[in-house]
């Protein structure tokens, strides 16, 4: 389409820059998408409620909240390292899909506990939420094994040469989750303002909790 | 739109590849038709269209087929694509979705000659 074209007047030279670049797979999704609005069977807002309702309602909120506690109640800590459906079901936590276990490593100041993917794994994601992008990719899920230290340097994890790494390869059975380290300073601190330092990839063991 | 009952057919994605890239613990869209695709696939399941289940393994085997015509670290890969396509296969499959109406609608919005704003 040529700026002459375009009917937006004075606009028209920046319209034009953006009206020929709709890509095919956009394209495509508008064509499904209009269809199915036309067929009824999708209302105009219906996509935008889904979109939304995940970007605000799924998050590792879940897992956060479990580590603070793990941090603060001893007691906790130990249910949780026992039983942690259990124990996350005190939290008000919900496991949804039945048939798999969750599972409550902790790491020390010897050892550190990674969990790693491999092509069947599973995601706690009631803890964790959507599972980021690095999980689902191949290399990674091959790395992990073979040098874990290299794959923490990637994620800006330079781990103690003399500490021990212990790696869980969470199966279709058994989702791991870490506790990390607490950080030092945090003495005090309320489970809120704990859990508010707690990432996805610490509770993977991917990451350290810094204070 | 159920809450509980969409996390729950997005968990059950969650077993490796099938599961959706996030980014920042928030839903991963590199660009705005992603988000779409997204969402068009999990509201029309939970309008009854077709169980999750039958999303859930047309998603697993295209990402199968990709995965054996290209190496592991194939810079091409796009999870979304993946996704679009399993879509298309299921409802024209299902016969909701007519693949010729389908082509010619894409190629209306391709070419910009339809003005309807989604």
């Amino acid at each position: 389409m040529s700026a002459e074209h375009d009917e937006h007047g004075e606009h028209g030279e920046h319209h034009h820059h953006e009206r020929e670049s709709e890509s095919y797979y956009a394209a495509r999704t508008k064509a499904l998408e209009s269809l199915f609005r036309e067929k009824g069977m999708i209302g105009v807002d219906t996509v935008d409620r889904v979109i939304r309702f995940f970007d605000h309602d799924m998050g590792p909120f879940n897992g956060a909240k479990v580590v603070a506690k793990a941090w603060v109640d001893p007691g906790f800590k130990a249910r949780l390292l026992e039983d942690a459906n259990k124990a996350i079901a005190e939290l008000g936590i919900r496991d949804g899909i039945e048939g798999e276990n969750l599972r409550v490593v902790d790491n020390t100041p010897s050892v550190h506990h990674m969990v790693c993917c491999t092509l069947c794994s599973c995601w706690p994601w009631p803890l964790l939420g959507l599972p980021p992008y690095w999980f689902k990719d191949p290399v990674f899920r091959a790395r992990v094994v073979k040098e874990p230290r290299a794959v923490l340097k990637d994620f800006c994890v330079d781990l103690d040469p003399g500490k021990q790494i212990r790696i869980w390869d969470s199966g279709a059975q058994v989702r791991y989750f870490v506790v990390p380290e607490r950080p030092a300073g945090t003495e005090g601190w309320s489970e809120e303002k704990l859990a508010a330092l707690v990432s996805t990839e610490a509770m993977q063991g991917l990451g350290l909790v810094a204070a | 739109m159920d809450a509980e009952a969409s996390k729950q057919r997005i968990g059950q994605l969650n077993g490796g590849v099938a599961a959706p890239p996030t980014l920042c613990n928030n839903l991963q869209f590199e660009e705005p038709w992603q988000g779409r695709i997204f969402g068009l696939a999990l509201a029309l399941s939970e309008a009854g269209n077709y169980p999750w289940e039958s999303f859930r393994q047309s998603l697993i085997s295209t990402i199968a087929e990709w995965e054996a015509a290209h190496a592991r670290d194939d810079p091409s890969w796009r999870y979304y694509e993946q996704w679009l396509a399993a879509f298309e296969k299921l409802v024209i499959d299902l016969g909701v979705i007519n693949p010729v109406e389908l082509h010619e609608r894409t190629e209306a919005f391709r070419l910009r000659l339809r003005d309807e704003v989604i």
